[in-house]
């Protein structure tokens, strides 16, 4: 048997902006609660009804669970909609009459837009966290926590209360949200340092998912490769990733979204069509941006798209998911002959590629797990799952290691974005020291504190870096790292002072108010964490 | 990465992002034009990671990140009492940070009386840091040393780990035309990662069942091997003996 540990870590940074009647940067939740999170949920329900086994491990972070649960961001995400519906029903009409092959597909997205108006107010009453919990609780996901504001922890390892915050506040989220403690963390990036085990062990995480080359470059021979988990020293286990199979899919080279009769992500009529016609459904002043309706495939390198042509792209999905299954199959041989037990392949994705990126990921994933239901040769089986069976791990220290270019640290303190890390770093020293000095404190005093704690925390989110590192939206990652730290400042200073600024601390509680329970005494020094 | 994918471009969106981008006379340029000068721009931006494949397709790099332009008309509105962020902390301070198994960063401020004297008073000297790489037994001396000068206006600077497996720290100190040093302050350690199967590499070559274990989760269907340097000087060992056996 071959057994597919499935992880899809579904991740947004805390992004909210009441200040503003329509934000841009607030579509990324929009969008992906559209074309992923809830056909996603569609299916897995489907499959579900229809007893179609599968098992598979969803990390919801924190930051995605409160914005997923904020009443602001539900009005807001309704407004979305109903904006889509009347650009959806318009588009019906306009390829009716102008662009006739399109047809089938503008009806599709109308199709969509109406099912996501049904499933999320009569279905899921506006907090779609309910749908995946339903799913746990069948036993068809297993739903993980990650790092508070999905942090890059290598990067803080020199801060002990910050990573324990990190977690401790995680876990916590969690459990606000589902009621029960999770027994995984994803940890962001796959960015693992040695040691970060003993903070879930605190916790009482059972595992964690690691990159490719954790174990590899461990200082130890690893003794079943990628294909079991690990034991650390301290119990903890690590599933390390198969980048092989992950490629399969996720690789700008070979994988399988490449295939030219897939949908072209990047032609979106938000670009395409004179601003007499789209103006109202993009962003003020005449911000083009991306709708959804997407009409053409990716063809090939040119600019010469053929239209999308749906029974095309759904033969290329039957295809690629048998494919993938007769790729699992093949290694499962080649392994028989020199593992010691059933492999474990651990296959980890960011949630948001099926359905968003990939316009037919939630179809091949659909496709996959029917097969793999049918094959009798190959399992979709959850790490909490293959951890009860109480096999034998070897016991290794994972090495320093991220899933980013290069295997390290690079991707979070290159060039661009490395000046971050003075600036978090000191205000994570100035959090220890005000939490040192003010212990238990109540009232307001307790609240302005707390709020420090959300703004340098929020100041660690990896999305910021990452965003810096990658060209696009630089202005607004680095004006929100500045705006945590110096919000944060506005705490220390004032503190230092023995003051409280009330008027900053009622309009940063309003504006960033993740983590409701947060208790910035979490932030003193704790002996046990030293190293 | 999110920047624009060219080839996939109309030329009309091609003209709007340069429009955004701010260069003139875009709705007269053709689409070749265009597609190089965007291209030339967001490279001189630092925004590279295009690379020769298709973006069509996510890599393990992109996450939701997906305007095609720029949008720089909003940002947060500021709270009341918020000050800009310090250039530097008065403090005197050195801190380094891991980057992978050849590169640290480090970053300092320097809030030192005797500087300032000397500055004060128009007396020269430079500024230095001492890497040292520290001996491997535990509680032993430290071990070599390089140094690399830096202006009094630098902050930050990448230093390089030249070996693999060891411990390093670095020291800020300030050098007097006399020769004499003095002591500003001294950075955390860190390690710098290594792996075993760098030195056995003809092991891997004639272990077929161990470089399967290792090697069939690493690599892509294609034979591309993962992006890590320590994997790929494993790769190189490998090279190496095989060439020799």
């Amino acid at each position: 048997m071959n057994r597919i540990g499935l992880l899809l870590n579904a991740h947004l940074p805390y992004i909210r902006h009441p200040e503003y009647p329509r934000f841009l940067e607030e579509d990324w939740l929009f969008e992906a609660i559209s074309e992923t999170y809830l056909p996603m949920l569609r299916t897995f329900k489907r499959l579900r009804e229809e007893s179609v086994p599968f098992s598979i491990t969803v990390s919801l972070s924190p930051t995605l669970c409160t914005m997923l649960s904020d009443p602001i961001l539900q009005g807001r995400f309704t407004d979305y909609l109903k904006l889509h519906r009347e650009l959806a029903e318009k588009e019906v009409a306009r390829c009716a009459s102008e662009q006739p092959q399109s047809s089938e597909l503008a009806a599709r997205y109308l199709k969509r837009i109406d099912l996501n108006i049904r499933d999320y107010f009569e279905t899921y009453e506006c907090n779609i966290l309910s749908g995946f919990a339903d799913l746990e609780d069948t036993g068809h996901l297993e739903l993980i926590t990650t790092a508070a504001t999905h942090a890059f922890l290598p990067n803080y390892s020199e801060y002990p209360e910050a990573i324990n915050a990190q977690v401790q506040l995680a876990v916590q989220s969690h459990i606000n949200h589902f009621k029960k403690r999770p027994k995984g963390f994803w940890i962001p990036e796959c960015g693992y340092f040695p040691g970060l085990e003993d903070y879930l062990l605190r916790e009482e995480i059972g595992y964690f998912q690691l990159a490719a080359q954790a174990l590899m470059l461990a200082n130890e021979p690893v003794a079943r490769g990628n294909y079991a988990p690990i034991a650390c020293p301290n119990g903890v286990h690590a599933f390390a990733r198969d980048f092989n199979l992950t490629s399969l899919v996720w690789s700008n080279v070979e994988g399988y979204p490449t295939d030219p009769d897939y949908r072209e992500f990047y032609r979106d009529i938000g670009y395409d069509l004179p601003l007499e016609y789209i103006g109202k459904y993009i962003h003020e002043p005449e911000v083009r941006v991306f709708t959804g309706f997407k009409y053409h495939a990716i063809t090939g390198k040119t600019d010469s798209k053929r239209y999308y042509c749906p029974d095309r792209a759904a033969r290329k999905v039957g295809m690629h998911a048998a494919n993938f299954l007769y790729n699992v199959q093949k290694k499962g041989e080649m392994l028989s002959n020199i593992l010691d037990r059933e492999p474990y392949y651990t296959i980890t994705f960011d949630a948001e590629l099926f359905g968003h990126w990939w316009f037919e990921g939630i179809d091949w994933l659909e496709e996959v797990i029917r097969r793999i239901a049918a094959s009798g040769n190959v399992l979709l089986q959850t790490p909490g799952t293959y951890l009860r069976q109480d096999l034998d791990s070897q016991i290794l220290q994972p090495a320093l290691s991220s899933w980013g270019e290069g295997g390290y640290a690079n991707v979070w303190a290159d060039g661009d974005n490395v000046w971050i890390y003075r600036h978090v770093h000191k205000a994570l020293e100035r959090m220890t020291e005000l939490a040192n000095r003010f212990p238990g404190q109540n009232s307001l005093k307790q609240r302005f504190l707390n709020q420090a704690a959300r703004e340098v925390l929020l100041a660690m989110a990896s999305d910021w870096p990452f965003i810096i590192h990658s060209g696009t939206s630089v202005n607004y990652a680095e004006q929100r790292v500045r705006d945590h730290l110096a919000n944060f400042n506005v705490v220390y200073e004032n503190m230092c002072k023995n003051a409280v600024n009330t008027e900053w601390l009622i309009k940063a509680e309003k504006r960033n108010i993740v983590f409701s329970d947060m208790d910035y005494n979490m932030f003193r020094t704790d002996q046990s964490l030293q190293s | 990465m999110i920047t624009p994918n060219m080839d996939a471009l109309s030329l009309v969106e091609l003209q709007y992002i340069a429009k955004k981008q701010g260069v003139e006379g875009s709705d007269e340029m053709d689409r070749e034009d265009l597609i190089e000068l965007l291209e030339e721009m967001f490279e001189d931006n630092g925004s590279g990671n295009r690379g020769e494949a298709s973006n069509y397709a996510p890599s393990n790099q992109k996450r939701f990140f997906n305007s095609l332009v720029e949008h720089e008309n909003f940002g947060p509105l500021p709270l009341p009492g918020v000050e800009e962020l310090p250039e530097a902390y008065a403090q005197t301070a050195i801190h380094l940070m891991l980057k992978d198994p050849f590169w640290a960063h480090a970053y300092w401020d320097i809030n030192s009386p005797e500087i300032m004297k000397y500055d004060q008073n128009g007396q020269t000297y430079t500024l230095l840091l001492r890497v040292t790489m520290l001996e491997r037994e535990f509680g032993s001396e430290d071990g070599d040393t390089y140094e690399i000068q830096v202006k009094k206006t630098d902050s930050n600077w990448n230093v390089n780990l030249p070996i693999r497996g060891r411990t390093y720290k670095v020291t800020l100190l300030y050098r007097r035309d006399n020769g004499e040093e003095g002591f500003l302050c001294q950075s955390n350690t860190v390690t710098s990662p290594d792996c075993l199967w760098i030195t056995r590499g003809n092991q891997l070559n004639s272990d077929e069942r161990t470089f399967n274990l290792l090697f069939s989760s690493i690599m892509t269907k294609g034979g591309v091997v993962l992006d890590c340097p320590l994997i790929q000087e494993v790769v190189s060992a490998m090279d190496k003996s095989g060439r020799s056996s």
